[in-house]
């Protein structure tokens, strides 16, 4: 026997007393009030006509439609071309070539040309319209010397390869280089190797270097000496063979 | 309505055409108070009155008398109405509006008429739409608790319980609106 279906107002909770009298009258006006409402005069005809359209279905509309055949013929191929594709590389029976990548060495070795002196790498002031005046005769000469001190720099690094970089100190010896010894000027020129340092000399060290040079024999004269006044007056090509 | 030999739409399957005119008849008029109850207009509650029969009539075939048949049509009208619902807010950018330009009073105006109907349409009014729909399921289309909990998709205690405080909301709302129709001096008759 099936339970007996729960229903208005039956269920309300009887612990509410009163109340719930109260709120059966409510539903039951609620009800008594719920009139049912009469239909046009034209609803089943209407209704009749709604009834006897076709109503959608894709079978058909394929059947009737090109476009929409053809739209679904894309759907359908693009939703299985994928996965297809995947299951047909994964199959064992189909042996994969790995492309090989292939690169020949040059058999030719360059011509090696020596030359007697390296050739002067020129400065070439660049076009800046406004900035004619930064780029003058002073700046080549001074990028010049920069090249120069490059140079010497090289050498020297390719004669001492030895040399420990941790005895380069970090800042200038001296400021001031008018008492300075001959030792300190060779150690100067070392430190300014090992750092890298290219920028032009300061003018208390330029002088003390050029007043060394006019009292002492070239024959004496410390090679570094030698290198600075060659990047100080760049006379002719780079020195070869080195200096140091 | 009751399921078994009497229900129409089994009739209509078994080949009497006739059967299908009777359950309009009989049915038709429900739906559209349950459509106009719902805030839909006359011309809507006839569109969405006949759209379910449309669809009794398409899925005939699938039909199964397992319940009662009215609760069968009414679970079809509450989804008509809440795609109907659903379509307007999306035309409309989100505003639940009317269907059409409502020249009917609206329920403060129907509730300063004084009319005893026109204070507890214009209650109902007021109450939420969730409320207003168990209350027209459970209560005013009489059908049991169990249909209206597997139509609305709620446990059959908690309809049982909303069913209650939904009486309670609404005879407060009725209780807000009768001294406004009895300053009107048109007021009449008594909840309880």
């Amino acid at each position: 026997m099936e339970p007996r279906p729960e229903a208005f107002p039956e269920s309300l909770p009887t612990e509410a007393g009163a109340e719930v009298e109260d709120l059966r009258t409510l539903g039951a006006e609620l009800q008594q009030w719920a009139n049912e409402v009469p239909l046009s005069a034209g609803f089943s005809e209407s209704l009749r006509g709604r009834m006897e359209e076709r109503p959608w279905e894709l079978r058909i509309a394929l059947r009737e439609r090109p476009l929409l055949r053809v739209a679904a013929a894309l759907l359908v191929i693009s939703t299985i071309a994928a996965p297809v594709s995947a299951l047909v590389l994964l199959l064992p029976g189909l042996e994969r070539s790995d492309p090989m990548i292939m690169m020949e060495l040059p058999v030719q070795v360059p011509d090696v040309v020596l030359e007697e002196a390296r050739p002067e790498i020129p400065a070439i002031p660049p076009s800046v319209p406004g900035f004619d005046s930064a780029f003058d005769a002073d700046w080549q000469a001074s990028v010049a010397q920069s090249n120069r001190t490059a140079v010497m720099q090289a050498q020297w690094l390719q004669a001492r390869s030895d040399a420990d970089p941790a005895v380069a100190a970090p800042a200038p010896a001296h400021l001031e280089w008018t008492h300075a010894s001959l030792a300190e000027l060779v150690l100067e020129f070392e430190r300014r190797a090992l750092l890298g340092i290219t920028t032009p000399l300061p003018g208390s060290l330029v002088e003390l270097i050029e007043s060394i040079l006019a009292d002492t024999p070239a024959a004496d004269c410390p090679a570094a000496l030698r290198a600075w006044h060659w990047i100080l007056h760049g006379d002719g090509p780079p020195p070869v063979p080195q200096v140091f | 309505m009751q399921p078994g030999p009497d229900d129409l739409l089994v009739r209509f399957q078994a080949g009497d055409a006739a059967a299908f005119d009777q359950l309009v008849s009989e049915m038709g008029p429900r739906l559209k108070g349950y459509f106009l109850r719902q805030g839909a207009q006359n011309a809507t509650a006839e569109d969405l009155t006949q759209l379910v029969f449309v669809r009794v009539f398409q899925a005939r075939q699938r039909y199964k008398s397992s319940g009662r048949l009215d609760a069968y049509l009414l679970r079809i009208a509450h989804n008509l109405w809440i795609d109907s619902r659903r379509r307007k807010r999306f035309l409309t950018g989100g505003d639940d509006l009317p269907d059409a330009v409502d020249s009917s009073p609206g329920p403060a105006e129907e509730a300063v008429a004084g009319d005893r109907a026109s204070v507890l349409r214009a209650a109902l009014g007021r109450l939420p739409v969730e409320t207003r729909e168990l209350l027209e399921l459970a209560v005013l289309q009489r059908l049991p608790y169990q249909e209206v909990s597997e139509i609305l998709d709620i446990p059959v205690g908690t309809v049982k319980s909303r069913v209650y405080y939904s009486l309670r909301k609404l005879r407060d709302k009725l209780a807000v609106l009768e001294p406004e129709a009895d300053q009107d001096g048109t007021s009449s008759g008594s909840l309880s």
